[in-house]
């Protein structure tokens, strides 16, 4: 996770390494977690008659929607070999800035700009910590969060702020189409993931810079650049996702985000995507997203106790680290 | 490596086949509680006295016999995890078979408020026709639950906008907790304590006001109890109010605060145990008293097993919460009335194994 960079000028320009090709035990691999979704599905459309409704699996589509979004800042961010942790703070600060700053009469539009600025500013902070101070993205962003976070306490005082007027952000809570409005910027977010990440040159060198940091700068790619640059978009994300939280609660709560991390990791985790940089998608990362939001939505129909949905939770986390360190091992050979 | 694959479908798949108190509405404070006795087409008092057996429950709404078929409520809780909110739980679904109808019960996990919404969008595919919650942001429930008809009833903590509201009165439960600790304290300030400063501590969280309104009230009844502390302070236990935040908090106060003597109302049971056991590892058990409310197992047992220094619990009877939030929920949904009495059993060393033998 730390970007040690060491410039060798002179060395000719390299495309992105090529990716290998897969035996079929990796296809295997690949294919296990469509399989687990498939079957999740499968299994809870039988044991409940309501999963498998229009107005439940719009339910799934708008309840993954943050988590989705968020996951896909970090996928971005962690194929560049960058692991953000700092989005739960971003979503805690940007929706009580903006609850505090309108409840003292500062214009929605200045709010959500301040909140922006400052989620931005996240960003910022922790690239400079990574690139500039060479510290480990995992130990830059869980400070930078955690102060953060101590920041929207007190920007909160400590309280649930309560939006003045909840209709301004009413947007969320509509629908277009039929369809929830977050399920809909979330569709937005993956599919500029994926065309960011494999139709243009930012998404080849943010492969390239994730896969071997030392041979894209040799390769003439702007290694701290591109590290800014997914570090950004990880906390642009979070910006995004705070306002939907904030639209979606009506207020401004410090301690909005805390319990993401689990969720946003697992989904991540879960797409096999591993924590080395170079590999993964933001399509694989959606999979994992709707695993652990199907998940959590067909337990509660079937009215299975919350302890045991933690412990499925932790189960399909382990589950996703284990095939990870068995892809791992098999690339090492 | 294919055995890995398949093992994580599969262990997918199988899994998840294995897992196969005072105040009333803010309309309803008027009804009057159930009469004690009688039959005919409505439960009684007798009759809930009766099923509820120890928990002893005082209703809230006399319950028509004959309720509307498919008649189902939901209930988020915010942390089943939490010893209150687990007795409180088994309550409402008690509650609900006893008066034979569905409640559907999604849970928060650690208190995360910003899953409500969601969490009610999942539970909201049964239709029910009640949706209780207790989260100090629920505007966005408001909203939702208003568009798709179903009556919000609030639930220890008000939400503006809701249809109902069910919780404990916080002046009246403070106050009662204030006294029970001037009672055990007053003694102690013209003996042992006699030549100490006399601090109030309410262990409350600042971000949820009800709290502070409790732990507040607590020291307004210590007053009224005839104690008046040479100071009173109100640190923050922060977001979740756990035994860690209450050792946590207790322990930092206490190494500010060497020399003097310490009264203590904490706003539920994790706070008051964490608070006790910070005490003993001080070993300062000679300057501490603590009144805890909530009387959950854990201050139960806390109580049961300390050396005097936790002096009474107020009883909020977290089961009998749950059980009456199904009530008000009933009238809710009926459209008529329902009544809380004020908190008012305290738990001592006297009746503790009279009131609660099976613990």
């Amino acid at each position: 996770m730390t970007a040690t960079i060491v410039a060798q000028p002179g060395t000719p320009p390299a495309s992105p390494p090529p990716k290998p090709k897969a035996d079929p035990v990796d296809r295997i691999l690949d294919v296990g977690i469509y399989i687990a979704l498939a079957a999740l599905v499968l299994v809870f459309s039988v044991a409940s008659p309501y999963f498998l409704t229009v107005g439940n699996l719009l339910n799934i589509g708008q309840a993954v929607a943050q988590t989705g979004i968020l996951a896909a800042g970090v996928t971005i961010a962690l194929i560049a070999g960058q692991l953000d942790i700092s989005f739960g703070s971003v979503i805690a600060i940007t929706a009580v800035l903006i609850a505090v700053l309108t409840s003292a009469g500062v214009p929605v539009a200045v709010a959500v700009l301040a909140a922006v600025v400052a989620g931005l500013l996240v960003g910022v902070l922790n690239g400079v910590l990574i690139v500039h101070l060479n510290i480990s993205s995992i130990i830059s962003t869980l400070a930078v969060g955690t102060a953060v976070t101590g920041g929207a306490y007190l920007v909160a005082s400590g309280q649930v702020v309560p939006l003045p007027d909840p209709t301004v952000f009413s947007w969320v809570n509509a629908r277009i189409l039929g369809l929830p409005v977050p399920m809909l910027i979330a569709i937005a977010v993956y599919v500029a993931g994926w065309i960011l990440l494999s139709k243009t040159k930012l998404g080849a060198h943010i492969y390239a810079v994730g896969g071997n940091s030392s041979a894209a700068l040799r390769a003439g790619i702007p290694v701290k650049r591109i590290y800014f640059t997914v570090l950004l978009i990880s906390s642009g994300l979070a910006v995004l996702a705070g306002v939907i939280v904030l639209g979606r609660t009506g207020a401004g709560d410090p301690s909005y985000g805390a319990a993401d991390m689990f969720t946003v990791l697992g989904a991540v985790l879960l797409s096999g995507i591993g924590l080395g940089g170079g590999t993964g998608s933001v399509q694989r990362t959606l999979i994992g997203v709707l695993i652990i939001g199907v998940l959590a939505n067909g337990l509660v129909l079937l009215g299975v106790q919350s302890y045991y949905q933690q412990l499925l939770n932790g189960a399909v986390l382990v589950l996703a680290v284990v095939m990870e360190a068995i892809r791992r091992k098999r690339r090492s050979r | 490596m294919k055995h890995f694959s398949g093992l994580s479908s599969a262990l997918a798949v199988s899994a998840t086949v294995l897992l196969l108190a005072g105040c009333a509405t803010a309309a309803n404070s008027s009804a009057e509680p159930p009469a004690a006795g009688g039959s005919g087409d409505r439960y009684t008092q007798d009759d809930v006295t009766t099923a509820t057996g120890i928990h002893d429950v005082t209703s809230v709404f006399s319950v028509p016999k004959s309720l509307p078929e498919d008649l189902n409520l939901a209930y988020i809780n915010p942390s089943l995890g939490t010893p209150f909110f687990k007795s409180m739980s088994d309550g409402y679904k008690a509650a609900a078979e006893f008066y034979g109808v569905d409640i559907h019960e999604a849970d928060l996990g650690n208190f995360n408020f910003a899953d409500a919404v969601n969490k009610y969008d999942t539970i909201s595919v049964f239709q029910p026709e009640v949706v209780g919650i207790l989260t100090p942001s629920g505007a966005g429930l408001v909203d939702r639950t208003r568009a798709d008809g179903v009556k919000l009833l609030a639930s220890g903590i008000p939400i503006e906008g809701a249809d109902g509201f069910i919780g404990t009165p916080e002046r009246e439960t403070g106050m009662l907790a204030g006294s029970v600790l001037a009672e055990g304290v007053a003694p102690l300030v013209d003996d042992e304590w006699a030549d100490q400063e006399v601090v109030f501590v309410g262990l409350g969280q600042a971000a949820i006001p009800t709290t502070m309104e409790r732990v507040e009230s607590g020291l307004e009844g210590f007053e009224a109890g005839g104690v008046e502390p040479d100071s009173a302070e109100f640190p923050d236990l922060g977001k979740s109010a756990t035994v860690a935040d209450g050792v946590r908090v207790m322990a930092d106060f206490l190494t500010a605060h060497p020399e003097q003597a310490i009264a203590v109302v904490a706003m539920n049971d994790q706070a008051g145990v964490g608070a006790l056991q910070a005490v003993q590892a001080a070993g300062r058990q000679d300057d501490v008293r603590i009144v805890t409310i909530g009387a959950d197992e854990v201050g139960r047992a806390a109580f049961k097993s300390d050396d005097g220094i936790i002096l009474g619990e107020v009883d909020l009877n977290p089961w009998g919460a749950g059980w009456r939030w199904v009530e008000a929920a009933l009238a809710l949904a009926l459209d008529e009335e329902f009544v809380i009495p004020a908190p008012e059993r305290v738990i001592t060393r006297d009746n503790v194994d009279e009131l609660y033998p099976e613990d």
